[in-house]
């Protein structure tokens, strides 16, 4: 839109002029523009004497004679900024009703504003406007009837105007001016189509310029649908007027400007106020329809300006249909901005040739006119001007001073002076030419395509092909500003999604821009390949001879290397296409060192006395997508070594077709797309298998194999099997069958990895690599679940029609078509591999693993060596294996938890140590020779360390020796290397479950005092003594100490939360993170162990190691709490059975500390059943047997194992397995109040004992303890019954009461409680305490029994 | 007039070009490949024919370039037939009418046994009677 004035662009808005006051100009000037509804615009003229010729003057009667053109130039912007519609004046309210002098002025003024007004019928209105600050004041009836009598204009013109009222004067005020202008238009436009019919004469140019100027005052008043109207119908004279434009390039120019006027102001009114998308789209196509098409022959310059035109014409319409907002979805695909912006882009290039055209036309100088042109009085019209108009324009005299008085642009001065002329038609032509001399053309299309581009990727439809055109004309236009860096890769880009979609002539328009791009980077090799490529199209824009011309001078070049010209590889190129000579490589780098690298390892193969012929470039073909694969489309597989020919006679014998007496079959054919034979000097082919990379010379293949074919063949060698590197020819239209019969070195995977072709005459050439698994990537995949499109089995664009659309081989001899990987079979009987283990294993344990090999009957193998892994899935960690023979000689396998002692640790680590270096590569075992059927078991441990799956694998690698008659047709012995590979995944599972209570000792009661201590209560809220204390506190039952276990669901979770951690660090984890004992108290640890295996477990032994810090009291008999389904004395535990034991433990000091352990827990144990179910894997050769043949192969070679006595014994004794579990962190601390209760043991019915309580108060404050005196029991009992005793800290209280018994025998103690009121805790001090009474004697003396003494109660 | 006739395979591999106007042959193929993208894009969409709902083998226009249209036509294999044409006139039946001539064509030719589905027609009957069709709407022969 950038190219059209705004008063083209934007609805016209109507103009008023405000006439006096200046000083309220600003302000109404802003409201009427930016606030009043409809806008409207206005000039401002300080006073009503300089209104003169402001208004303008109203032309008489129009004659009927013809005009010089057909639309004013500046017509619509004169009526828009300079000829306002209203003269609006304003006057103070004190000259309307002041005094004689004043209303004389305003008389004044008001005759100036009349005059200057009347000749063009401006309409007229008074605003009297108060001054401001003050209300608003009513003007006499009489003094308005006066102003209306004197200035000839209505009541309702006359306002009175307050400032100080705001925005609802204004808005009065707007619109009484809107009201006016628009009968001011109204009344114009009636004038003007009278006028217009009372003509005498009818022009079509008139009617046009009418039609328009209507229109352009209906949107003036707004009447948007009358204005539509009037341009449509000022469009529909113009089919008529073009008409007459024949021959006249100047004529047809004029009218075509008009036209774009007219279209542009329709189209705007359209979608910027209509929002009728359908119809300005059927206008655009309407008025490209009538001026696409030039209606004569053009010359250069017009056809230029034309498309230039034509550019606009798009460009603008998709600006327009952007800007208008509307719901672009419901447009026609080719009426989206995309596509308008490409369609404008395809004009611009158009215009950018036509314009190359007329620069070789003038020698690339632009030509030059006798003048300057300049723009004429009307639309589309051109003047020349002399060389100084202004000169001119005074010597015209008077006349031309009135037009510049006037405005009117220099040259309408030097038209009104008579000094400019219009132009010829020679002179049109030769500054249209001139014009095109000073765009840059490519730029613009530049541009326009980065638009086009932009906005066809965010429409939201498909538009990848127009994408890539885009890019291509792209590519194209930055070629023709000389960037070709910037062009390469879009034009790279190009010409692969072209090779993908196999479109030749697009294809062929994208290889020539790209390999003008090449020439001019001085890249000679992808020039050469892209003039191959080129000239294999056959639908390209060269003809037959210019395509062979090309072909043939590349082939030239990668002949004879970069040293020839390429100037030949060009020489089929048309007039347009540069060709020239390139002497040397500068361009690519990269390519220069990779070509700088095949030389020296082909320098260094010649060194050796057998390196191939010199190749000067080597391609890599490395992707469906290159360009080689257009040129040589190929293909290539193995044939299926199990494949067998149907007999030739009934009853002969069948053979194989893919591999003989030790070879595998692989052919390759190649189809030549360029015009001309290519000739080859080698093909070799790169194959890869278990022994490494090796390579094969490919012959030529004339055998049965080719049976696919249509016969047609290059090369004329010697038959498959015999390398023949003379003689092969690529032939133009052809396939070219190679083929190899491959030795096997070593059964299992056989991979064809590249294909080489030397191009080339005598000594010297180019070398082509096709990389084969990603040419054939495709067909090496698996073909998915129920897809029934199969992968084409050619790589690369084959054409050639039906002969070529069959195979080159035939895939009834067994040719698997882009299948580069095979699996070789074993040219021998290979031997049986067996590998067993348990079908579940227990985490901790040493898993009996067995493996056994046998030979086979007919073959013996030399060399074999044992590879063995076990991975435990989850982490991927290497598992331990060690032998069985000379490890199970060890009575225990120790695991060691992370806190055991530090020797034992130190041990532990060393072990560990060894095993992890072991398990970094597996156990790798060497077995040595095995004669034909001779068989070997082996019993290796498997350290079941982690829980969850683990992967065994076994892996035999050995050398059989063969006998065949390949290639001589003598007998002769061959060595042939195999392998064998069985994989077991087996489960393990956590065997035990552990749990761990701790008891304090019986009748003894105290609370831990570790918070009372001075320091400790000074301390912060959250030191770990306190914590400690409310753990304490949550764990205490009723003053009794023990630490109860963790729930089930707790201890469970916590077991099973980590597979991957050792057995000791797992019972660990279910054990209380602290344990929390009194001081220098006997203590009870009880130990649940629980069976969680599947299978039956012995519990040998379990013994608990006190740590230092803990004394283990003697004692403590081991109790064993079997299930009831178990024997009470047997050991042996089935799944959820719970073995237990009971441990005395006390600390080995009175004071308070923590130790870093409790100690630790031995557990000895081993399976129950000496052979557990066995799960099995065999392989025999490279295949794995199934699981029904696995285990029939391992109950054979079971029993072979057990006739001869072997190492499966060591089956029937499981290994025996020791735990050692750390225990926990434990504190011992002092009680906190301790309460003693001291009696005699015996004393005599009658006579009173006394019973006294101590107390004893460890804490750094006073306790208030409760005591309270219960139930006698057959006792009289003298003291306090209830009572509070406040214990002073660190000191101690007695109380004691005097008991007598009545009854004689052992007698319970009274009933005596002691409460702790700060801690809320109470304990009967008395309970299992009892003395025994005597009967009373009177004459026996009673004897005193000394007090026992009970043991401080632990708090 | 008629100034290029094609046949697409279903894979959008062209299988017939043939151009009735001399030195366009570049453009005019790259505008069919072009013309793609709204076939796939109307056959995606259901938006086959222009006023019945019901799915019509004729897809309309396809693209405008300059003074020229481009027609499609696919049928029940999804092979597209394509036309361009530089009369702006010309009416949706007088397509539909040369689109039905040229299916004819294409199934006499796909008929041949000797044929393979997806490689590019060579036919000379074929080539024949699209310029047969061709020039009975103008086409230079």
């Amino acid at each position: 839109m950038e190219q059209y004035p705004s008063e083209l662009t934007s609805p016209p808005v109507p103009l008023v002029a405000l006439i006096g006051k200046p000083e309220l100009h600003p302000a109404l000037g802003d409201f009427l523009r930016s606030q009043n509804v409809p806008r409207v615009h206005s000039i401002g003229i300080p006073d009503a004497h300089s209104t003169a010729g402001t208004f303008g003057r109203r032309k008489g009667t129009p004659s009927g004679t013809t005009t010089a053109g057909i639309l004013k130039a500046g017509w619509l912007r004169k009526h828009r900024t300079s000829k306002p519609a209203v003269a609006t004046l304003l006057v103070d309210r004190a000259s309307v009703v002041g005094d004689p002098a004043a209303w004389a002025w305003l008389v004044s003024q008001l005759d100036a504003v009349k005059a200057a007004a009347r000749d063009r019928g401006a309409r007229v209105v008074i605003v009297v406007a108060q001054k401001p600050g003050l209300p608003a004041a009513e003007v006499p009836e009489d003094r308005v009837a006066m102003i209306c009598r004197q200035a000839g204009v209505e009541r309702r013109c006359v306002l009175n105007f307050a400032p100080s009222e705001g925005l609802p004067a204004l808005q009065v005020v707007g619109k009484v001016l809107h009201n006016q202008a628009v009968e001011f238009y109204m009344a114009d436009a009636q004038r003007r189509l009278s006028a217009h019919t009372h003509r005498n004469v009818p022009s079509t140019d008139l009617n046009l310029r009418t039609a328009f100027k209507l229109g352009v005052l209906a949107e003036f008043r707004g009447d948007w649908a009358a204005a539509l109207r009037m341009f449509r119908e000022a469009y529909g004279y113009l089919s008529q007027v073009l008409s007459s434009c024949t021959g006249q390039p100047q004529r047809f120019a004029e009218v075509r400007a008009v036209a774009e006027y007219v279209h542009v102001k329709g189209v705007s009114l359209l979608l910027l106020a209509l929002k009728q998308l359908p119809e300005a789209v059927a206008q655009f196509e309407a008025h490209l329809r009538l001026f696409r098409r030039l209606p004569f022959t053009p010359a250069p310059g017009l056809l230029a300006s034309h498309h230039a035109w034509l550019s606009r014409q798009y460009t603008v319409m998709a600006e327009l249909v952007m800007s208008s907002g509307v719901d672009r979805a419901a447009l026609q695909r080719e009426q989206q901005p995309g596509q308008l912006y490409l369609a404008a882009a395809l004009a611009a290039i158009e215009r950018r040739k036509v314009a190359a055209f007329i620069s070789g036309m003038h020698g690339g100088k632009p030509p030059s006119l006798p003048g300057r042109v300049e723009p004429g009085l009307f639309v589309g019209q051109l003047l020349l001007l002399p060389a100084d108009p202004a000169a001119a324009a005074v010597a015209a005299g008077g006349a031309a001073i009135a037009a510049a008085l006037a405005g009117l642009p220099a040259s309408a001065l030097a038209a009104a002076a008579g000094a400019a002329k219009r132009l010829s038609e020679e002179q049109y032509e030769l500054h249209l030419e001139s014009e095109e001399g000073r765009v840059q053309h490519s730029k613009a299309t530049v541009d326009l395509l980065h638009t086009a581009q932009d906005a066809l990727r965010s429409s939201g439809r498909r538009t990848g092909k127009t994408l890539q055109r885009a890019m291509q004309l792209l590519g194209h236009e930055l070629l023709e500003s000389g960037n070709a860096v910037a062009a390469e890769p879009h034009l790279t880009q190009v010409a692969a999604f072209y090779r993908r979609e196999r479109w030749e002539a697009p294809l062929a328009s994208t290889l020539l821009l790209l390999r003008e791009c090449r020439q001019q980077e001085h890249n000679l090799q992808a020039h050469t390949q892209l003039s191959l490529e080129l000239a294999a199209l056959s639908d390209s824009s060269l003809d037959a001879e210019q395509r062979e011309a090309m072909a043939t001078a590349a082939l030239s070049v990668l002949a004879a290397g970069e040293e020839e010209e390429a100037g030949g590889a060009s020489g089929g190129l048309p007039a347009s296409q540069p060709g020239g000579r390139l002497a040397e490589l500068e361009g690519d780098v990269a390519q220069q060192q990779a070509l700088a690298g095949q030389r020296g390892q082909q320098a260094a193969h010649q060194q050796q006395g057998q390196g191939p012929p010199e190749t000067q470039c080597a391609y890599q073909v490395t992707s469906s997508q290159s360009g080689w694969l257009t040129v040589l489309p190929m293909c290539a597989g193995f044939f299926d070594p199990t494949h067998t020919v149907p007999p030739p006679s009934p009853g002969g014998p069948a053979a194989a077709s893919g591999t003989t007496s030790g070879t595998v079959r692989f052919a390759a054919a190649v189809w030549n797309n360029a015009p001309v034979d290519l000739p080859l000097l080698s093909a070799e082919q790169q194959l890869c298998d278990a022994s490494g990379p090796f390579t094969v010379a490919l012959a030529a293949d004339t055998a049965g194999s080719s049976s696919g074919g249509d016969g047609s063949n290059g090369g004329d060698s010697s038959s498959g099997g015999q390398p023949a590197a003379d003689g092969l020819v690529l032939q133009a239209g052809a396939w070219l069958r190679l083929s190899a019969d491959i030795p096997v070195r070593c059964s299992g995977d056989l991979q064809a990895t590249s294909l080489l072709l030397r191009l080339g005459v005598g000594g010297s050439g180019s070398s082509i690599t096709f990389q084969l698994p990603k040419l054939f990537a495709a067909q090496e995949r698996p073909a998915a679940a129920g897809a029934a499109v199969a992968a084409p089995p050619v790589a690369g664009w084959l054409r050639g029609g039906w002969t070529s659309s069959r195979l080159p081989f035939s895939s009834s001899a067994g040719f698997l078509a882009g299948r580069c990987s095979i699996e070789v079979p074993p040219q021998h009987a290979p031997p049986l591999l067996v590998l067993q283990a348990p079908e579940v294993l227990l985490q901790g344990e040493r898993a009996v693993v067995t493996l056994a090999v046998r030979a086979a009957a007919a073959h013996g193998i030399l060399g074999s060596v044992l590879h063995c892994t076990a991975v435990h899935a989850e982490s991927q960690e290497q598992l331990a294996l060690a032998r069985g023979d000379t490890d199970a000689a060890q009575p225990a396998n120790k695991v060691q938890g992370d806190t055991a002692h530090p020797a034992e640790q130190e041990a532990g680590q060393e072990q560990l140590g060894a095993e992890h270096a072991q398990q970094a590569a597996g156990l790798q075992l060497q077995l040595g020779d095995l004669a034909a059927g001779e068989r070997r078991h082996l019993v290796l441990l498997l350290d079941a360390r982690y829980r969850g799956a683990v992967h065994l694998s076994a892996d035999l690698k050995y050398t059989a020796v063969t006998r065949g008659t390949a290639g001589t047709g003598h007998a002769h012995t061959a060595t042939e290397a195999g392998h064998c590979t069985a994989t077991l995944a087996v489960h393990v599972q956590l065997p035990w479950k552990l749990g761990l209570q701790l008891l304090g000792p019986p009748a003894t009661h105290s609370l831990l005092s570790a918070a009372a201590e001075p320091s400790a209560a000074e301390g912060a809220l959250g030191s770990p003594a306190i914590l400690l204390l409310d753990q304490q506190q949550k764990r205490l039952q009723g003053l009794s100490v023990h630490d109860a276990p963790l729930p089930p669901s707790a201890a469970s979770e916590a077991a099973l939360g980590d597979g991957a951690k050792d057995l000791p660090a797992l019972l660990l984890r279910s054990l209380p993170l602290r344990l929390v004992l009194p001081a220098g108290q006997r203590c009870t640890a009880l130990v649940q162990l629980q069976s969680l295996a599947a299978c039956q477990l012995d519990v040998l032994s379990m013994d608990m190691e006190p740590g230092d810090g803990v004394r283990l009291l003697p004692t403590a008999a081991v109790a064993s709490d079997v299930g009831p389904a178990a024997v009470a004395a047997c050991d042996t535990l089935c799944r959820s059975d719970v073995f237990a034991a009971a441990f005395a433990v006390a600390s080995s000091a009175e004071a308070a500390r923590e130790l870093p352990s409790l100690g630790s827990l031995r557990v000895t144990w081993r399976r129950h059943q000496p052979r557990p179910v066995l799960l099995a894997a065999a392989a025999c050769g490279a295949s794995q047997l199934n699981a029904a043949a696995a285990a029939a192969a391992a109950e054979t070679e079971t029993a072979g194992a057990a006739g001869l006595g072997g190492s499966s014994s060591s089956i029937g004794s499981p290994a025996v397995c020791e735990l050692l579990v750390p225990l926990p962190l434990v504190s011992f601390l002092r009680p906190l109040l301790t309460a003693a209760m001291h009696y005699p043991a015996a004393g005599t019915a009658g006579q009173p004992s006394e019973l006294r309580l101590q107390l004893r108060n460890e804490g750094g404050s006073s306790q208030e303890v409760g005591v309270a005196v219960g139930d006698p029991h057959g006792s009289l009992l003298a003291g306090p019954k209830s009572t509070r005793v406040q214990v002073p800290p660190h000191s101690s209280a007695s109380l004691s009461w005097q008991a007598v018994p009545y009854h004689s025998g052992p007698q319970t103690l009274p009933e005596i409680t002691v409460a702790a009121a700060q801690h809320g805790q109470a304990v009967d001090v008395t309970r299992g305490c009892s003395m025994f009474v005597h009967r009373q004697s009177p004459r026996q003396e009673v004897q005193a029994t000394p007090e026992p003494s009970m043991e401080p109660g632990i708090v | 007039m008629i100034v290029a006739v094609a046949v697409v395979g279903p894979i959008n591999q062209p299988l017939y070009l043939s151009t009735f106007t001399d030195d366009e042959s570049a453009r005019l193929s790259t505008l069919v490949h072009c013309s793609l993208d709204a076939v796939e894009e109307k056959v995606a969409a259901g938006m086959r024919g222009v006023t019945t709902d019901v799915p019509d083998a004729y897809l309309g226009v396809l693209a405008v370039e300059e003074e020229c249209k481009v027609y499609g036509f696919v049928t029940n294999t999804r092979t597209k037939l394509i036309v361009v044409v530089d009369d702006p006139l010309i009416k949706d039946d007088e397509m539909r009418a040369i689109f039905r001539r040229m299916h004819t064509a294409f199934a006499d030719a796909v008929s041949n046994p000797f044929y393979v589905l997806g490689t590019p027609l060579v036919s000379p009957r074929f080539d024949a009677s699209v310029r047969t069709i061709a020039t009975s709407l103008g086409a230079a022969a």
